[in-house]
């Protein structure tokens, strides 16, 4: 690994808590069917815990494989094993690359901009964020940390222009609906929660204490969540549940002195967020994909990378039926179950085996 | 490349020199002889001070006639009668042209395979003037001249101490140009130091006339639109920059410094600052981020607002938009594109016309934009507006002019196409294009991202001397910067 690969702590919790916050500002009624209610304010509350218990996976491995990330430690274990990991990941990251795309573009299409096509939003984004993915992880981080402070200004602004607008009586006991609907609003954000992804492939490049940023993640993005969702409930209620983008609605009632419509400055928080999210997911897909199959020039990744994200967003957000996929909870459960528990935690285990045969065999060569 | 000794037979050495310059009418070859002994003077028309040349050497040399073997007479001239204050013996024919050219004249003697070269330079060089494009209120008001020899001792005699280090060297094949590297020992990082001359050495170019042409070869990414290395005509600030660790190099015949490694930040600092009170000095840096950001965003925010998200304006503002706009018969894009080529178009020909004609084009300017094209209902007054704004606003920061000039023309287009979310998108990868830049190993978006605390106090906000003479500020030891450039 060169130094010039190399980012601050700092940028990694920006990063990822970028990554984070934008998804809850994509909070969509067409969240795999979950309506958005008290319950998910509420369950914000208990996402530092969950959040470090799903971080425990990660430490393990990087405690394993220190200096390399997930796809060279697989190499390590043989090159097939590598190539298929790489694979498997590489993919992982272009769906995982698309999908905000798609959000976005469904979003921009169904609300500000109907008129454009399905395609233009996804090429337009993809152009941009393939730039940005070229220009490699160091670029991508500092961007990030620079659009993740305007972005928690912009929400911090928009929730402060909201405080006049909020009615208590909209704020109800969250239990209300059963534990069945706090253990939805659960699983809900423990789907949206897979930004732990970006710690397998960054915790190399990292200078400064990874534990302290993932910490202060745990803390703050849960924080940040809950103003959100309780901000929209307070301020919407039960009216909620019958707007398609809820936060861009409320946003649409918020008053900064002569500015009496906010929603604008939401939807640009929300593509700066896809943005720099993409940009990263779609240099860990050509980092993955690019130890399976070898391109002539390194750009041509790039293009080729944005190009099936750009054609995959476009196809995956031209109606509502499938738009609902990329918000498919099931879906982004067994995503989080199998790429950030499962596999990780075999990788580490066989590594171990591995370890220990190769010193059972060096104590027999010596004994 | 190959040398060709000087003989010992002064009508050789004559009759090489000649033959070399036998197409150039500017070779002066003035033989003399003083005793036994012959000589030639061989100068180029007006490179050399004649008054001096006669008076320091040539009356001297016919004066006192010199005898005994001719090694002894030319050590007896070297030594004694020439009073030149800088002489070099030369012993080929490439270091006699290379001499010539460079303002010396060349005596050569008969019996001698050397020459030896007298520092009487006399062509025609401009004066120490005030800055023409780095004004300031307070700072110095002296600025760099053509002529290297010139300008070195202008920041000499700024930094007296023995630290202070200017190598020289020479860039370009057919032009030989002087090139001196300034740094601060101790403070530069010698790696960075060593970097760039290397790369100077390794230029393959045939002449270099100005510093702009050693600027690609310098610059963290010669394709990008953000220049890595910065340009300065004042030396006073070319020395706050050396102190800080940077490298300055120098080119005879550019009154124009380049300094590396440049952070985007420093094109919002000027030298006035530290000589203004530091609440107005960081007013003044706060405007100049603001003008920066409207400068180049202002017209396609304000497309984009305008054809894609009036939900944005106040709805006074928004009324009045289209009171406006809905007179004329081009799109927002469209106005806004004529109207910032025109605006172009205006500013090239007010910068090549000589001043008197300037003026006609300000009122032409003046009248087609302002009056005519508004009253004919072509252009809305609205837009007027926004590129006067525009126009004001990319003053501010000269050395910014040129990416900013472009980046608001794809600003206008994204806008016009996409609306706010398109100009949002690239403001992100205009970002990214500056964060990616380092510049021998410091980040360019340094100190802001990656942050630096400490080096905050002079970047957006400007504190006291102070508190910024507590500490040393040097920037090898940012946050981000490469290891190795410490």
């Amino acid at each position: 690994m060169t130094s010039n690969q190399r980012i601050g702590a700092g940028q990694f919790f920006l990063m990822i808590f970028l990554s984070r916050v934008v998804l809850t500002l994509t909070y969509s009624i067409n969240s795999g069917g979950h309506t958005i209610s008290n319950a998910d304010w509420f369950a914000a509350l208990f996402m530092p815990l969950i959040l470090l218990i799903m971080g425990v996976p990660a430490f393990v491995f990087l405690h394993h494989s220190p200096g390399g990330d997930l796809c060279d430690f697989a190499f390590t274990l043989g090159t097939g094993v590598g190539k298929a990991v790489s694979l498997l990941y590489g993919l992982l990251f272009l769906l995982l690359t698309f999908t905000p795309v798609a959000r976005f573009s469904f979003f921009v299409t169904s609300t500000t901009q109907t008129e454009k096509g399905e395609w233009f939003f996804p090429l337009l984004i993809m152009a941009a964020v393939s730039f940005g993915a070229a220009k490699g992880v160091q670029a991508i981080a500092r961007t990030g940390a620079v659009l993740a402070v305007i972005g928690i200004a912009a929400i911090a602004a928009i929730v402060l222009a909201l405080i006049p607008r909020m009615d208590m009586l909209n704020i109800y006991n969250p239990l209300a609906g059963g534990i069945r609907e706090v253990g939805s609003s659960v699983l809900l954000l423990i789907a949206n929660s897979l930004e732990l992804s970006m710690l397998y492939m960054l915790a190399p490049h990292i200078r400064g204490s990874v534990k302290k940023a993932y910490l202060g993640y745990c803390v703050t993005a849960p924080l940040m969540l809950f103003l959100v969702l309780f901000t929209v409930m307070a301020v919407l209620g039960p009216y909620a549940t019958l707007q398609l983008f809820p936060f861009y609605s409320v946003a649409g009632i918020a008053k900064i002195g002569e500015l009496t419509n906010l929603s604008a400055l939401e939807a640009s928080v929300w593509i700066v967020g896809v943005f720099a999210k993409c940009a990263l997911y779609l240099y860990f897909s050509y980092r993955c994909l690019s130890k399976v199959v070898s391109l002539p020039h390194r750009w041509m990744w790039f293009v080729l990378l944005g190009s099936l994200s750009a054609i995959a967003a476009a196809m995956s957000s031209d109606n509502v039926k499938k738009a609902q996929l990329n918000f498919s909870v099931v879906g982004s459960l067994w995503i989080n179950a199998i790429f950030l528990i499962v596999l990780p935690l075999i990788l580490t285990v066989a590594g171990a085996i591995k370890r220990r045969k190769q010193n059972a065999t060096m104590d027999s060569m010596v004994g | 490349m190959e040398q060709t000794k000087l003989s010992s037979l002064l009508i050789q050495n004559v009759m090489q020199v000649r033959s070399a310059y036998a197409s150039s009418g500017d070779l002066n070859v003035r033989m003399l002889s003083s005793g036994e002994h012959r000589f030639a003077c061989i100068t180029l028309e007006n490179m050399v001070n004649k008054q001096i040349l006669n008076d320091m050497l040539l009356k001297r040399l016919v004066r006192q006639p010199l005898s005994g073997p001719p090694m002894n007479c030319f050590i007896q001239i070297e030594e004694e009668i020439s009073t030149a204050s800088e002489q070099k013996r030369i012993s080929t024919l490439e270091q006699l042209y290379e001499m010539m050219a460079s303002g010396f004249a060349v005596l050569l003697m008969d019996g001698v395979p050397l020459g030896l070269a007298l520092g009487f330079q006399g062509f025609p060089a401009r004066g120490v003037q005030p800055p023409e494009n780095e004004v300031m209120e307070r700072a110095s008001h002296e600025a760099f001249v053509d002529v290297l020899k010139l300008n070195t001792p202008l920041l000499r005699r700024r930094m007296k101490t023995k630290d202070f280090v200017i190598e020289t060297m020479q860039v370009g094949r057919s032009s030989q140009t002087q090139v001196a590297v300034c740094y601060l020992q101790g403070r530069a990082s010698e790696g960075t130091v060593a970097k760039i001359k290397q790369q100077l050495r390794s230029v393959k170019i045939d002449t270099v006339l100005e510093s702009g042409y050693l600027q690609p070869f310098l610059e963290a990414d010669s394709r990008s639109l953000f220049p890595s290395v910065g340009v300065s005509e004042r030396p006073d600030t070319v020395c706050a920059k050396i102190s800080e660790g940077r490298v300055a190099i120098l080119v005879d015949g550019s009154p124009f410094c380049l300094i590396t490694p440049f952070l985007f930040s420093e094109h919002f600092q000027s030298m006035d600052d530290y000589t203004m009170n530091p609440y107005y000095a960081t007013f003044i840096r706060l405007l100049k981020y603001l003008s920066f950001f409207l400068a180049m965003l202002l017209p396609g925010f304000y497309v984009a607002v305008g054809e894609h998200n009036p939900e944005v304006f106040p709805s006074a503002i928004f009324f009045k938009v289209v009171d406006a706009e809905v007179a004329t018969p081009f799109s927002l894009l469209w106005e806004a594109l004529i109207i910032h080529t025109i605006y172009e178009i205006m500013r090239e020909a007010g910068l090549r016309l000589p001043k008197s004609v300037g003026h006609a084009v300000s009122i032409v300017g003046a009248l087609v934009i302002g009056e005519a094209a508004v009253t004919a209902g072509l252009i809305g007054a609205p837009m007027i507006i926004v590129v006067a704004v525009t126009a004001l606003a990319s003053y501010v920061i000269p050395s910014l002019y040129y990416p900013t000039a472009i980046l608001r023309f794809l600003f206008i287009i994204v806008g016009g196409l996409s609306g706010l979310f398109g100009v949002v998108l690239l403001f992100a990868v205009v970002l990214t294009e500056i964060t990616s830049l380092n510049a021998f190993g410091v980040p360019i978006s340094a100190p802001i991202s990656p942050f630096d605390l400490r080096s905050m106090r002079d970047t957006v906000a400007r504190l006291g001397w102070k508190t910024l003479s507590r500490r040393i500020a040097k920037v090898q030891e940012l946050h981000g910067a490469e290891e190795e450039t410490r």
